[in-house]
This record gives C-alpha cells, structure tokens and sequence, in this order.
C-alpha cells in the first residue's frame, strides 16, 4: 500500500514538470506520432486489402481454374465443362441441372479518371450467376445486361475510377460499342473493381471459344475432396480447384503480405530512430530532476518507485503521440481510395490498427524510458543532492 | 578549419545525448536511402530503355493478345527496321519450392534482329532454333536453380497451358549474362516460339507483343502512329509505345510508389527535424555561460552564429554519411532481391542535401538565440 | 592621456517596469601601469562599471575613451574585435570551456587572431609557462583545482597580450592561501609586464595588492577627491 503510495506521489511529481519541459516532451510526442501515423497508413491499405475480400462465400463453392492459377488465364471448352458438370458431388439445381457456371475474364484497358489509361477486369458471368454459388451482384442502379446485346453493368468502385462507366454511357471495348446500362455493388469487395456482363457475349465479341474459368456448386463442402480429385486425375484436364473463398483470399493474400510487410519494415525502422529520440527526452528529464530525485531518496522513497514514475513519464507522452498519429492517419487516409495492381480499394484505418498502434507506442515508451529511469534511481544521493 | 576542434568539442559535449541523436539521424538517412534508392531504381529503369525499340500491344489490353497476320504488315511500315513477335510465357520452375521469373516465347532470327544490346550470343542462338524445345536462360535463373546447358527444366507457365501435360519440359541449350539494366529482357528466359505457340491450349496463332526496331529513333513516334493507323477500326487495334512510356506505365500500375515514399520520407524528416532542433535549442541553452565568455573574450555576434550551425552541419551531414553510407551497402542486396539495377550516386546527393536542410532548419534558431545572446545578462545568470 | 577615461558616465537598466540607475554621472581616469582596486558593497554597481570598462557593455550616457578610443560609439561587432585585442577578462568562476583542455582553452583568443598554428602554440606555452601550468596543459578544467582553473583564466586573458586585464573578483572563489598566489600573480603581472589591472573585490585583503582603491557607492565613487587629485 506504502508502495503504490509512493509511486504515486513520485508519478504525479514527475508529470506535473512535464508542462516545464514542454519542448523536449514534443519531441517524443512528434516522433510517435508520426511513427504510428506512417505505419497505421501503410497498414491501412493492407486492410483495405483485406476488407475487399469477397464476404459471403458460399460454403461449397469453389472455382477451376488452369493450372498456371490465374482466373483469366484458363482455357475451357464446352467439352471440358460438361466434363466438369458430371464430376462427382457437384450440386444440382431445383431445375434438375448441374450447378456449374463457366465464366470469361478478359482484361481490358479503359481510360482513368486520373489521367491515362488503367487495366480492368472485364467478366462475363452465366446467366445462372445469380442462383449460383458466386453471390449475385447487387444492381443499385438501372439494371442488368441483356443476353446477346452489347450491354454490361458496372462495379461502383470501377465508375469511380474509370471514365465513361456511368449508366447510360458506352464505351468501346475491342472495336465493339458496348452500352452500360446498371451499376452494381459488392458489399465493399474487390469484384466493385470490375465491369461485367453475359459469358456468351463476352467470348463472341472478344473471338474466343473458351471459358477462362469456370464455378461449381458443391453439393456439400466434404465433397470437395472427391470433386478435386476427380478433376485433376482426368487427363484430358489441366486444371486445378481452390474453394472459392481460398482462391480470392489467396489472391489478395500475396498484395497484403507485401503491403504489411512494408508497413512493419518502415514502422519498425521509424520506432527504432524515436525510441534514441525518446530515450533523450526522458535522459534530459532525468537529469533536469536529478536534484528532485535525490531529495526524494533522502526522504527514503524506493527505488522501484523512480524508476517505475520515469517510466510513466515516458510512456504518458507515448500514449498521445500515437492517438495523434492514429487520428492523422484516420483524417488523412480512412476510405481514402489507393490503386494497387490495376484494383482500387478504400483504405481502413480500423480500430484494431489503432490498438497496435497504442502497442506500439507503449513499446517505445517503454523501452525509451527504462534506461533512463534505471539512471534516475542509481544516482548517487549525496552527489546529486549538491547537483545545481 | 581553425574553429574545428571548438565545433566537435561542442558536438560532443554530452557523449550520451549526441549518440542518441546521431544514431536516430543515421536511422532516418538509412531509410530515406534504401526507401529513395528503390524509387530511383525504378526510375533507372524507366531511364535505361533503348529509344529504338517500340513495343506493340494489343489495346483492348496488355494481355490481349494479337493475331500473328499483324507481323508482315508491321515490318513493311515506313522507318521499321525489323520486328519480332513474343509470346509472354513468365513461368515458375517446376519443383517443390516454385519460383517464379519472366520469360518469353521467340523466334529466334527475327528476336536477334531486334536486340540491340546484342546480349544473347549467337551459338546461343543457333542452339535455341535446333532445339524446338530449347531454352536459353539468363545466368540469375540458372544459377538459382542450379541448371546448365544440357539440363531438362520443366516450366510452368503462368500463362499457357501445356496441351501435353499443362507443365512444358524445356531443354537447357544455353545462359547468358543477366542485365540488371534491362527490365524486359534482362533476366528473362526465352524459348521458342513455334514450339509455344503449337503447343498452347489457347490462342494459337497469336503474339502478346511485338517488338519493333526502328531505322532512326528521333522518327520513332511517327512510326508508331503509322503502325497503329494500319489497325485502327479492326477488331484487333495495336496501341504502340516506346519501351520507356511502356515501362513506365507498368511501374504506374503497382501503385503511386513515388508518393508513398515522399509521404514517408517527409514524416520521418518532420519528427527528425523536431527532434535535433529540440537537442539544439537544450545543447545552447545549457551553454549560455560559455558562449557568453567566448564573445567576452572577443568573438563576434557572427562566429558564435558559425559555430552553432557549423556544430549542426558538421552532426548532420556526420550522421547522414553513415546512414546513407550503411543503405549505400544494402543496395546490392536489394539489387539482386528486386532485380534492376540502382544507380546510388544521386540518392546519396540528395541525402547529404537533405542533411544540409536539416542541419540549417534545426540550427538557426538556436544559432539566432547564441547570436542574440546578451553577454551583461549571461554572465549575471540572467 | 589616461588609458582609460570615463566622462560623466551613467547607466540605467530596465527592471520590468521600472529604470534604475546603476550609476550616476561617473568620472574616472585610469593611467596605464596602474593597477586599480574597485571596492564597494554588492548592488554599489562595480560589475557594470567594469562591463562598461572593459567594453561588454555600452554606457547610457557619457564617454568610455580606452586607449585613445571612443568605444562607446562602437557596434557590438567592432566592440567584439576591440575586446579581442585589447582586454582581458578573468572572471569569480573562470568561465572555462569545460569540453577543452587547458591550452585549448588558453587558446581560444588566438583563434580570433591571424596567428599560425605553430605561433600559437608557442604564445600559449609560454603563457602557460608564465602561471606555471605547463605541466597541466592537456588537463581538463574538471581535472583542477579552483586556483589552478583562475590560472589557466588568467593565462587565457593574457596570451593575446592585451592592453588592459580586467578581474571580477577573480579569488572570490578561493581559499585565502591560493587567493594570495592568485593576486600575487595577478600583481607580478603589473610589475613586470606592465599590465594595467582593473580589479572588482570586496575583500578589503585583495586590494592591498593593489596600487590604488577607489570605493564606489551606490552607482558614486565615494572617495572622489583623492582620483580628482591622482588627475
């Protein structure tokens, strides 16, 4: 009890000087701040990342794609689909048929709203898509595309960046006129970044006769195996087979991996130059109370408890810097759209970042204020007493 | 030079508090180094391309490839010297741990007259258009899966499927030297391209790109135009560029590198800068007296306004050179991570200016507060 | 012609609000080869006529003529160049440069002049030489005695061979024993270089070394008869 007394007393001494030593205490504060400012906006956009994922995969939907794993890279004929369709545990709908549906994925260039030109991803989905295991789109303007006619219907994210996607606008793609008569949206996901329309459609204008890939509805997930195995064991197919939600994680996974990585590299690199920075703040508060501090231990205060006052010392000026930096993060970068690989995504400065970034803040608190603060409660009494 | 032992004394006047300073200035010169080193990397790479090559693409898309009856209509264009077609075929060695490098399918005289760098040898060459299944690799790759002439080495391609088998069991024929400087072809393996082409589930009968040669680089906009005129209103229009706005482009679509690193670079200087002008303003403050006596003893207004700035400076620019120094020894690391080439001289210049910059923002005002300095208060401890 | 020549000197400061005057229409002239003791209690303004003398500071009104010199009308600059050829200081603490060495910092008014290297190194042994410190030289001020830091003061106001040494209280802060080898050293000086002195003491012993005493009060020269008489 004596304990925490003391701790206290000394604690409250401590922070009540801080206004004193106002402009040694900023440093530490601006140095977390922009520490935890930078590294929440790097990792922000990882999340963004994250936060596109597709959200409601349906259980037992999963995609076949060529083997080289790119959803736009395949080559299926009708042939190979029915061939899929008669694999083992593939779903079958109210109607009786298989629930497969192939899908065409081209990549087309259209100009950006930035200025130049910008690559997106041009599906053509079945006309079952929307009984199907790939959840439907949601149209919140005009409506969807007519099977046959050059029409599509455009991702929200995709009108924000791109010209001449608005409904009722055409747009040339490939010499051929198409017109867009809806737009849609994707809870947030990443398929926003995409224009779509019929696959049938989308083959014939662009001179193709193969799918790119093509969705299967399993008719439960412990199918998948079976499914699988049937599929890669048939020589006349090269394909490989992911569960839906798998396949999109995975590709987003890598672009995250890469974002946070950088995020942690350069936080980390910043933390390590602002804890010297710290450590000089609280060595220079240290040394501005030597006097203080040696009167208190004459008084018989413990050790523990300076050392544990310089302690908070350091990490109440941590605290606020990171809230601060957080905040700037926040205000600067929160749905602040970045462009990564051709997609766009908004990015998330989400409360769980901000909690890593108090962490982190406490970490350089921390380590920047134990030395010192062991400084402060070796310090010779009698010596520092006579210290002007 | 005479005052110098008086601006390190006051440099290192408390050891403690200036290590910790100039450990945090290095820590920031090296990131700024290997954060700018990377961007002017990429900026090298744009800088490096040849200004006599264009590269027709397919302008539905870059992956949309292009019919192969474009080829003799492209060389006959006015000003074009030759033209090659390539299939893109990046691919991953097939082996327990994959890994992925670039690579492109060839014909191999038409690819030869187009390589201006002249880096694949011609034995090379003649190796690759014998072996249908050829491959020739650059040096990188062969050395980092240890393969030589002769080796079988199973590629997966990230693009093309194999009718036979999906993977494409290619045929070591030859290894040439890696060129960092080179983004396209430097490190990239090459096959051939009827064997791809034929092989291919898809697309056959189609280039993803062509690489056009052109007789006098300063008409090389013109030829472009021409080239792309040819196509235009068909179903398959060509968008022509020269490799420069091409490689351009492509370092665009990862992203606004360039203000990711400014943004950085900027918030790491503003807390440095808060943080030496803080150790500044407490070093000068802490020597009133002593400045006070320097002046008593006859030094002007001016010199103790030198001092303290050439104390900043002299620390700055100190720490700066290590840090840049230690990033300047991580470049070749990150060179052989990343792949091209980086051209340090002018990121560290930058730095040392940076540094400057520093050293004068954070210097002045306790400079300004030496110079002002009344030597009657001072010395009474006013 | 005096060396030094006050003509009706006065010096105000503001305090806050308020001016006070330091001293009040001050006369005063000091021959060269004098060596002067400047008494009085604290507060009687010894500091500022001595700041005033030896060019750190400008009077409100009046002349300071050092040397044939006006430095009253000096810019703080030429009055720094002044300073540095013609006074030196030693001062109650020594005022030493705690991060140099001893004859770094006996140095130090070389640095303002156009001496070689090699020249100074020369001026400062022999300065050192003459306070008997030449076996201290690489010795930093936290490495010696009071008395032993006022003789490295002293070498350092002396090395520039300066027309006049100006003192405050320079063994205010010394047992008696090495105050005595200070003043007898500060006195040699006077003897035999021929240094005019001005020192600043309220210790009635220390200014037995000197030639003369004049007491100032309350911002006067209380015994002004005897200076109109030394005139």
């Amino acid at each position: 009890m004596s304990f925490l007394r003391q701790i206290w007393a000394v604690s409250a001494m401590s922070l009540a000087a801080l206004p004193s030593r106002a402009g040694a205490s900023l440093v530490t504060v601006v140095g977390v701040a922009t520490v935890v400012g930078v590294m929440l906006s790097l990792l922000g956009i990882g999340a963004g990342v994250t936060g596109a994922l597709p959200r409601n995969d349906e259980p037992g939907a999963v995609i076949v794609l060529a083997t080289s794993g790119a959803e736009i890279m395949g080559s299926f004929s009708q042939a190979d689909v029915a061939q899929i369709a008669e694999a083992p545990g593939v779903a079958r709908g109210p109607d009786g048929k298989p629930m497969v549906e192939p899908l065409a994925g081209v990549i087309v260039e259209l100009e950006s709203k930035a200025g130049g030109t910008n690559n997106i991803l041009f599906r053509g989905v079945g006309p079952a898509a929307d009984r199907m295991s790939k959840h439907p789109l949601h149209v919140f303007q005009g409506r969807r595309y007519q099977v046959g006619l050059h029409e599509l219907i455009a991702g929200r994210r995709a009108q924000a960046n791109f010209k001449h996607l608005d409904v009722g606008d055409t747009v040339m793609l490939r010499g051929t006129p198409w017109k867009v008569v809806g737009a849609y949206d994707d809870k947030g996901g990443v398929d926003e970044n995409g224009i779509v329309t019929d696959a049938d459609t989308l083959l014939a204008a662009f001179n193709r006769t193969t799918y790119t890939s093509v969705i299967v509805k399993l008719d439960s997930p412990a199918s998948f195996r079976r499914f699988k195995d049937a599929l890669t064991s048939n020589p006349q197919l090269q394909v490989q087979v992911k569960p839906l939600g798998q396949y999109y994680h995975d590709q987003l996974a890598a672009l995250n991996g890469l974002v946070s990585f950088v995020g942690y590299f350069v936080g980390g690199v910043m933390a390590v130059g602002v804890v010297f920075g710290a450590l000089n703040t609280m060595y220079s508060a240290v040394d501005a109370r030597k006097r203080e501090i040696a009167t208190l231990r004459a008084l018989g205060f413990g050790g523990i408890a300076v050392v544990i006052s310089v302690v908070l010392e350091s990490v109440a000026l941590a605290i606020p810097g990171a809230l601060l930096g957080a905040a700037a993060a926040w205000l600067l970068f929160n749905n602040h759209d970045v462009h990564l690989g051709g997609s766009s995504f908004p990015m998330a400065v989400t409360p769980g970042l901000v909690v890593l970034g108090l962490v982190w803040a406490l970490m350089i608190g921390l380590v920047g204020g134990l030395a010192p603060a062991i400084r402060a409660a070796r310090l010779p009494v009698a010596e520092a007493l006579r210290a002007t | 030079m005479k005052y110098l032992h008086l601006v390190w004394a006051g440099i290192w006047r408390r050891p403690g508090r200036a290590t910790l300073t100039l450990l945090s200035i290095v820590n920031a010169f090296l990131l700024y180094g290997l954060l700018q080193g990377f961007v002017s990397g990429l900026g090298d790479t744009v800088a490096d391309t040849h200004a006599d090559v264009l590269i027709t693409l397919s302008r539905v898309s870059q992956l949309e490839p292009l019919p192969m009856s474009h080829l003799a209509q492209i060389r006959a264009t006015p000003g074009v010297k030759s033209a090659a077609p390539l299939i893109i075929f990046s691919g991953a060695y097939h082996t327990a741990r994959p890994a992925n490098f670039g690579g492109f399918a060839v014909d191999p005289d038409s690819f030869v007259a187009t390589d201006t760098d002249e880096a694949i040898p011609p034995q090379d060459i003649v190796a690759l258009k014998r072996t249908r299944t050829g491959v020739i690799l650059p040096a990188r790759v062969a050395a980092q899966f240890n393969l030589k002439v002769g080796d079988r080495m199973p590629v997966k391609s990230l693009m093309w499927t194999n009718k036979d088998g999906g993977a494409w069991p290619l045929d070591v024929v030859g290894v040439y030297a890696s060129n960092p400087k080179d983004l396209f072809f430097g490190s990239s393996i090459l096959a051939n391209y009827d064997y791809v082409d034929q092989a291919r589930t898809q697309s056959t009968g189609t280039a993803s790109l062509f690489v056009v040669r052109v007789d006098d680089p300063a008409q090389a906009g013109q030829v472009a135009q021409r080239i792309d005129a040819q196509f235009a209103n068909s179903p398959d229009e060509t968008k022509t560029e020269s490799e420069q706005q091409l490689v351009a482009d492509q370092i665009k679509q990862i992203g606004d590198i360039g203000f990711v690193v400014r943004a950085i670079v900027g918030a790491v200087f503003f807390a440095l800068l808060f943080s030496v002008a803080a150790v500044m303003m407490q070093s000068v403050r802490e020597r009133t007296p002593e400045l006070a006596v320097l002046k008593t003893i006859g030094f002007t207004d001016t010199t103790v306004l030198g001092l303290i700035l050439a104390e900043a400076l002299v620390f700055c620019l100190v720490s700066a050179a290590i840090g840049l120094g230690l990033s300047a020894l991580v470049f070749p690391l990150a060179k052989t991570a990343v792949g091209f080439r980086i051209d340090v001289g002018p990121v560290l210049l930058a730095g040392l200016g940076l540094a400057l910059l520093l050293a004068l923002i954070s210097g002045l005002p306790p400079a300004l507060r030496g110079m002002r300095l009344s030597i009657v208060d001072a010395l009474a401890g006013r | 012609m005096a060396l030094v020549e006050l003509r009706g000197v006065v010096k105000r400061y503001k305090r806050g609000r308020q001016q006070v005057e330091v001293l009040h229409n001050l006369d005063l002239a000091i021959e060269a080869g004098e060596f002067l003791a400047l008494m009085g209690p604290s507060g009687s303004g010894k500091t500022t006529l001595l700041n005033l003398i030896g060019g750190l500071d400008r009077p409100t009104e009046g002349e300071v003529i050092v040397g044939g010199e006006h430095i009253d009308d000096l810019s703080s600059g030429e009055l720094a160049r002044w300073r540095a050829r013609h006074v030196g200081f030693v001062f109650q603490f020594y005022n030493l440069m705690p991060t140099l060495s001893a004859e770094k910092n006996v140095e130090l008014p070389l640095l303002l002049t156009h001496l070689s290297g090699a020249q100074r190194q020369k001026n400062v042994a022999a300065a050192l030489e003459l306070v008997g410190l030449t076996d201290r030289r690489k010795h930093k001020p936290a490495e010696l005695s009071g008395g032993q830091q006022q003789r490295v003061a002293i070498a350092r106001a002396l090395v520039a061979d300066p027309t006049l040494l100006v003192c405050d209280e320079p063994t205010g802060d010394l047992d008696r024993e090495t105050a005595e080898e200070i003043l007898g050293l500060i006195q040699l000086l006077n003897r035999e270089q021929g240094k005019t002195v001005i020192m600043v003491t309220h210790d009635p012993k220390a200014a037995e070394f000197a030639k003369r005493t004049l007491h100032l009060d309350k911002g006067a020269l209380a015994d002004a008869p005897s200076e109109m008489a030394a005139q």
